[in-house]
This record gives C-alpha cells, sequence and structure tokens, in this order.
C-alpha cells in the first residue's frame, strides 16, 4: 500500500490543482463568511443565521473536491499510458484505487480543518455554539465525501478518457445537485412524479439537512447518509475490479 | 527464461494467436517480427498477464503467469513504444515512483537511480523535468524505470520508433550491454533491420501463428534458402549436411536453410540441390532475414 500511496501524494502535491482548489475553496468560504457577518440584518448575530451559508460552503467544497479529483484519477492514467505500467507492475487494481482513495481523504481532511477553522473564527466573532454544531456536520459530510469519492472513482475506472469522465460526472451529478434543497426544483420533481418519499434516500440532501439541524426539527437521516458511504465504499472495490477487466493499450 | 508453450488467444470468433510456442534464454536477445495485427501486441499482453490466456502457459523461470502474477511480474520488465512518463516529475522522481511500485527498499532505490541513469546515459539530467526530454531521452528512462527492480526478462515494444539515427544506435548499445549481463530480452518489432542487427534469434509472426524462428548467430557465414520443387527425401539433406563447407542444415516443410562457410561450400550445396530446389543466397543476415520475411508473410496471406 506504501509504494502506490507515496507516488500518490507526490503527484498530488506536484499538481497546480490541489492549491488552485484550495485557494478557490479558501476564498469562497471568506467570501460567505465576511457576507454573511457584515449583513446588517444578522444584526443580533447568532450561529443560527451563519450556519446555513455555512453548511452550503462546506457541502460545495466537498462536491468540488470529490468532483475533481476522483473523476479523472483512473482515467486520466489511461490516458496517459501510465496505467499499463501501473498494471505491469506487482501492484493490485485495488491496491492502486485503495491509494487513490486515501489521498482525497487526507485533502478532505485538509478541507474539513479548513471548514474548522472558519467556523471557530465565526464562532468567536458571533457567539453561540457554531463550532460544536459544525463539528457534529463532520459526520455526515464524512459519509458523503466517502460516497462522492466512491462514485468519482468508479465512473473514472468504466469511462474510457479523463474528457468522458468528467461528462459522465456530470451528468449523474446533476440529479443529485437538484435535489440537494428540500424545496428545489428537483424534490419538486419528485413529488410531481409520485417519488417523493424517495428523496429520504438522496445523500446530500440528508447531509444538508443534518447541517441544518441544530436550527430546525430536522431530524439527521443516518440510515441514508451511512447507506450513502458504504455504497461509496463498494463503487470504488468495484472500480479495483473494473480496471482489472478493461483492455489495456500497450 | 521465458517459455511460452501452445498460447492460444481469441476474440470471439478471431483467433489472435494460435498455439504459439517461444522460449527466450538467458543472455539472449530474441526478435519478435510481424506485420501489424500479427498477434505481437497479444502475445505481450499474454506474457505480462494483461489478459487471460484460452489455453497454454506462459512462464518466467518456474513462476507461471496465471498462477501467481504479482511475483511474475517482479521478474518482468517492460518498455512500451511510446514511454509513458509524469512530465511535471524529475526524471528521478519517475524512476523512484516506479522503484516504489515494485516496494524497492529506500536506499536500494537511491542507489540503483544514479546507477541507472549512468548507464542510460541520463546522468546530468536526473534533476530535470521529463517535460524537457526528447523521445530517445524518454526511451531510454524508460530502459532505466523497467530495470528499477532487476528483473531477468526484459520487454520492448518497437523500440527504435521514432528514434534518430543516434539514438537508434545508443539503445542498440544498452540492448547489447544488458544481453551480456544475463538478461532475457523479447523486442516486438517490424523493423528488419534492426532486429538482423541485433537479435540471437528472430521470430516471424503472421496470422497469430509464429511460421518461422530463425537463428541470427551465424552471422558471419552466407545462408542459401532452398525451396523445394518437389518432396525430397532425408538421404538428400544428409548429402548435403555431410559436406565440409556447410556448417547447419535447418529443414521445415517444403524448405531448408543452409549455412555454408564459404563459396567453396555453396557451390558444393548447389551442386546437390540443383533440378531439386530453387535456392536462393544471401550474404548478410539483414537480406536473409527479408526474403524469409516476404516469403512466410505472403505464404500466410495465400493460406
Amino acid at each position: 500500500m506504501i509504494g502506490p500511496l507515496r507516488r500518490e501524494m507526490t503527484t498530488m502535491l506536484m499538481s497546480w490543482r490541489l492549491p488552485v482548489f484550495l485557494l478557490v475553496a479558501g476564498g469562497y468560504l471568506t467570501y460567505k463568511l465576511s457576507t454573511l457577518l457584515a449583513d446588517p440584518t444578522v444584526a443580533v448575530a447568532s450561529a443560527w443565521t451563519v450556519l446555513p451559508g455555512l453548511v452550503e460552503a462546506g457541502l460545495l467544497l466537498v462536491l468540488g473536491l470529490a468532483f475533481l479529483f476522483s473523476l479523472d484519477a483512473l482515467s486520466r492514467e489511461r490516458d496517459s499510458g501510465m496505467m499499463a505500467i501501473l498494471r505491469v507492475t506487482p501492484v493490485t487494481s485495488h491496491r492502486i484505487v485503495a491509494a487513490k482513495l486515501t489521498v482525497l481523504a487526507v485533502i478532505y481532511v485538509a478541507v474539513a480543518l479548513l471548514l474548522v477553522a472558519g467556523a471557530a473564527v465565526a464562532s468567536f466573532a458571533v457567539g453561540g455554539p457554531l463550532l460544536s454544531a459544525l463539528l457534529g456536520f463532520l459526520g455526515p459530510l464524512t459519509l458523503v465525501f466517502s460516497f462522492l469519492a466512491g462514485l468519482g472513482l468508479f465512473i473514472s475506472a468504466a469511462t474510457g478518457s479523463a474528457r468522458t469522465s468528467f461528462v459522465v460526472g456530470a451528468l449523474s451529478f446533476l440529479p443529485l445537485w437538484l435535489t440537494m434543497e428540500p424545496d428545489g426544483p428537483g424534490q419538486v420533481l419528485l413529488y410531481h412524479l409520485g417519488a417523493g418519499s424517495a428523496s429520504a434516500w438522496i445523500p446530500l440532501e440528508a447531509a444538508y439537512l443534518a447541517g441544518l439541524s441544530p436550527l430546525s426539527a430536522f431530524q439527521t437521516r443516518w440510515p441514508a447518509l451511512v447507506g450513502a458511504g458504504v455504497l461509496g465504499l463498494v463503487l470504488a472495490a468495484i472500480a479495483g475490479t473494473v480496471i482489472d477487466r478493461r483492455e489495456v493499450s500497450l | 527464461m521465458i517459455t511460452c508453450q501452445e498460447i492460444t488467444k481469441s476474440y470471439g470468433e478471431h483467433v489472435v494467436l494460435a498455439s504459439v510456442n517461444l522460449d527466450v534464454r538467458r543472455g539472449e536477445t530474441y526478435g519478435l517480427l510481424g506485420p501489424n495485427g500479427a498477434g505481437k501486441t497479444t502475445t505481450f499482453k499474454l506474457v505480462l498477464g494483461l489478459e487471460d490466456l484460452d489455453s497454454g502457459r506462459v512462464l518466467v523461470g518456474n513462476r507461471d503467469v496465471d498462477k501467481d502474477r504479482a511475483r511474475f511480474l517482479a521478474d518482468v520488465g517492460y518498455v512500451p513504444e511510446v514511454v509513458p512518463v509524469e512530465p511535471r516529475k524529475t526524471a528521478r522522481q519517475n524512476l523512484r515512483d516506479v522503484g516504489r511500485l515494485y516496494d524497492v527498499a529506500s536506499q536500494e532505490l537511491e542507489d540503483r537511480i544514479p546507477e541507472l541513469l549512468s548507464f542510460v546515459g541520463l546522468s546530468g539530467t536526473g534533476g530535470d523535468r521529463v517535460t524537457t526530454f526528447s523521445k530517445g531521452m524518454r526511451q531510454r528512462l524508460g530502459i532505466a524505470r523497467s530495470l528499477l527492480h532487476r528483473p531477468d526478462l526484459l520487454l520492448l515494444d518497437e523500440p527504435f520508433s521514432g528514434l534518430d539515427p543516434e539514438a537508434q544506435r545508443e539503445l542498440r548499445r544498452l540492448v547489447e550491454t544488458l544481453a551480456s549481463e544475463g538478461l532475457a530480452l523479447l523486442i516486438a518489432t517490424h523493423r528488419l533491420a534492426e532486429a538482423s542487427e541485433m537479435c540471437d534469434r528472430v521470430g516471424i509472426l503472421h496470422e497469430g501463428r509464429l511460421r518461422q524462428e530463425v537463428p541470427l548467430d551465424d552471422r558471419s557465414r552466407e545462408s542459401i534458402h532452398a525451396n523445394f520443387l518437389a518432396p525430397v527425401g532425408e538421404e538428400v539433406l544428409a548429402a548435403v549436411n555431410d559436406l565440409d563447407g556447410v556448417g547447419a542444415v535447418e529443414r521445415g516443410n517444403g524448405w531448408a536453410r543452409i549455412l555454408a562457410d564459404d563459396d567453396l561450400g555453396v557451390s558444393q550445396v548447389r551442386s546437390i540441390l540443383q533440378g531439386k530446389a530453387r535456392l536462393t543466397r544471401y550474404r548478410s543476415p539483414k537480406r536473409e532475414l527479408e526474403g524469409l520475411y516476404d516469403r512466410v508473410t505472403s505464404e500466410g496471406s495465400k493460406a
């Protein structure tokens, strides 16, 4: 496991994408916090008014993370020809996928720390249990991360090129995104289609509601979240098998 | 060193390889020749365990690719036609990454990287990003990368493709050095000139069958190819073999290859086979190989 993991770490550290992503994500988070704190309607500032914006920002960070880094993690190797080199080493495909998932998890932790740091600053500024609420949100967020990273790796393994991975990823992500908010367009459509009860199992919605649970009557939907997390790990494992079964161009 | 026993592979109805037997010994350079679609790449995929065999076995030493692929691959190095690299990394980092995949110990890796960079003539550029490398330099880096784990067998896929003459000469030197150090080398190519200069033996693969194997170790000798006009008895070839000026006789189905020491040997062979066979004389391995290749591939197409 160590060999592939060290390779992934150096590759990620040398990639331009990580600093750019963190810069954009950090910038967005700062913007979100500063506009919330500067809002005159939040004169009687409290954690409850800041939290929804922060939850939304946090979800966006995780979405971007899983979306950008997992979707082409394997297809990029195939495009560059490195997949053939990896496949002729004694390292198994499952170890390759596990290394990629681990590196994504390390970056996720970095992003989570960014969120917690932001929340700590906001907590200090506005008072209230913002930090503790966000720490409670990290559990659901982690499960959603697992789902998205696994889904991205699976798409990356199953598609022919990085470009196709992004297209398929975007198409499969769209319904999740549209159904994230309880009153959003996706949920309305589901309701009209008579599938309203399915929304209970939508992982992004479950995570969104988990983030809002401290200030609302929403119950955290743990079955949906845990199910999504486990599904992500299963998809990652299937990705390894897909790599084994796909033809390698020499 | 590597033995392919009756390996067969089909995709649906299409037979890509049919009962191919191949054996490359330690210190030998074997050229797998054939036109596009002959089955060279499929052979490599089967040897590397990237595809499942329909039947047959592939062994390196006593390790079977089907039974213990990970340990099998620990003894095999592979250099693709276009060497993929991680361009943002330096040559040294590219080597280090792959060395770790083979579980080469850190200290050994740090010792081996400069040694290999020096061997392939890249010592001065080990710290440079690979994006600045020419195709020839990448090819040499690919060879260094494939040797990190000290394999017993090295597979090279079309190694001369796209290289300038200087890079080709350098690559030939590397291949010869590796063979002299005891590695078994299997080279897939369709370039007859390079194969004849570099290989100890070549196999001509056509339409999924290994049509003929040609030893090229007697490079100083004259060779005569006899295509028999009618079936001849063993006694005729025995008589040829007994001639003083004849070194070896190899017999195939309807043909024979005779190695003669000098002009006298050639004329003696002619006198025996006159009227029984159409004779073609080759004065260099390259010409010989070209003639054979053309004949084998055209016969295969007719069949």
